[in-house]
């Protein structure tokens, strides 16, 4: 899925705000927050990562240049390991016409050599937010993993499936043990975008700042 | 049996040693969800997750002593708790298969000596 193809989607469906968060790698949503420059659409920098304890967690970033510290994070803690294509496919590399410019050969799909706790606190070291990933599903969640929601701990919300957003008619504010409640659209391939969405019904939310403040606001309450 | 008799026998690294608790059984995981699904009260948990609700998992399953593995680094933040809250600490080099392997020896010679 090229960048390219994500945006002319994304704005296709009407979406104001997205974020492209690929698993413990930054470059096509760099390329993302690139292209949209002259788009009507706004990309939030983001990236998925895998914390020791196998958690995964979603960060999101101001800009670009706090995004390429996150990878230089990633670079340090993620073991080098090949990809095996038969298991994964092939992990491709777009530039900002659409085209492959080559092929990212490193397994993304491992854990970082870093704990989840110390993950979140870099996250919010370059002024990012970090919200633990589906905490509802069976796999590589917070839940599963760590076995409970630490109401002490530091993120900044929480990430459910869109099925448990549905399920719960969950609306932007709500909370769960008092973390902010958010919900990604798990697109894997193009025909996905659109098909699941957050409603904003007060407007609030234009870009990273407005989406911080928003959700410091709903943990407050 | 003993927690002592365990960390000499196995040659464990103790990091905090509250009680010489009497080991009942054992379990071994890594998802707390499953370990607080399944382990019992009074045994040995061995797992590679050294993190702080390690430490809540054990008080809220009535778990004495962890055994973390695989020579997984352990915060000083988990150390903190784990005194506060009198949980045994020990630590290894070795995988937690074999420490599983060794501890069920143990146990299952000084069952059939009884």
């Amino acid at each position: 899925m090229s960048p390219q193809l994500i945006l002319e989607q994304a704005i296709q469906k009407k979406l104001n705000l997205i974020s492209i968060t690929d698993h413990n790698t930054v470059q096509h949503s760099i390329l993302a927050c690139k292209l949209s420059e002259d788009m009507p659409i706004r990309v939030i920098p983001g990236v998925e990562l895998t914390s020791k304890e196998e958690v995964h967690l979603l960060a999101y970033f101001p800009n670009i240049e706090a995004l390429f510290k996150m990878k230089k994070e990633i670079d340090n803690y993620l073991p080098v390991k090949k990809n095996n294509s038969k298991v994964f496919g092939n992990q491709l590399y777009y530039d900002l016409d659409g085209e492959i410019i080559g092929i990212d050969y490193t397994l993304r799909q491992v854990a970082l050599n870093i704990g989840l706790d110390n993950l979140v606190d870099f996250v919010h070291s370059i002024e990012g937010i970090a919200v633990p990933a589906h905490i509802d599903k069976d796999r590589f969640s917070l839940l599963k993993q760590l076995g409970f929601l630490d109401q002490e701990a530091d993120y900044d919300a929480v990430e459910v499936s869109k099925f448990k957003w549905i399920k719960e008619k969950y609306h932007l504010g709500d909370t769960w043990d008092g973390f902010p409640v958010i919900a990604g659209s798990d697109s894997h391939c193009v025909e996905d975008i659109g098909l699941f969405l957050l409603e904003d019904n007060q407007e609030e939310i234009r870009n990273f700042i407005s989406l911080k403040d928003f959700l410091r606001r709903s943990k407050q309450q | 049996m003993k927690l002592s008799k365990i960390i000499n026998e196995c040659r464990l690294e103790t990091i905090v040693f509250c009680t010489d608790c009497e080991i009942e059984n054992g379990y071994c995981g890594d998802l707390m969800s499953d370990v607080m699904a399944h382990a019992g009260a009074d045994c040995i948990w061995i797992t590679i997750q050294a993190h702080k609700n390690s430490i809540a998992v054990a008080l809220i399953k009535d778990i004495k002593s962890i055994v973390f593995t695989n020579n997984v680094t352990v915060e000083k933040e988990v150390i903190e708790k784990a005194k506060e809250e009198k949980i045994n600490l020990l630590r290894t080099d070795k995988d937690s298969f074999t420490v599983c392997g060794e501890i069920y020896c143990l146990m299952e010679a000084k069952t059939a000596k009884d």
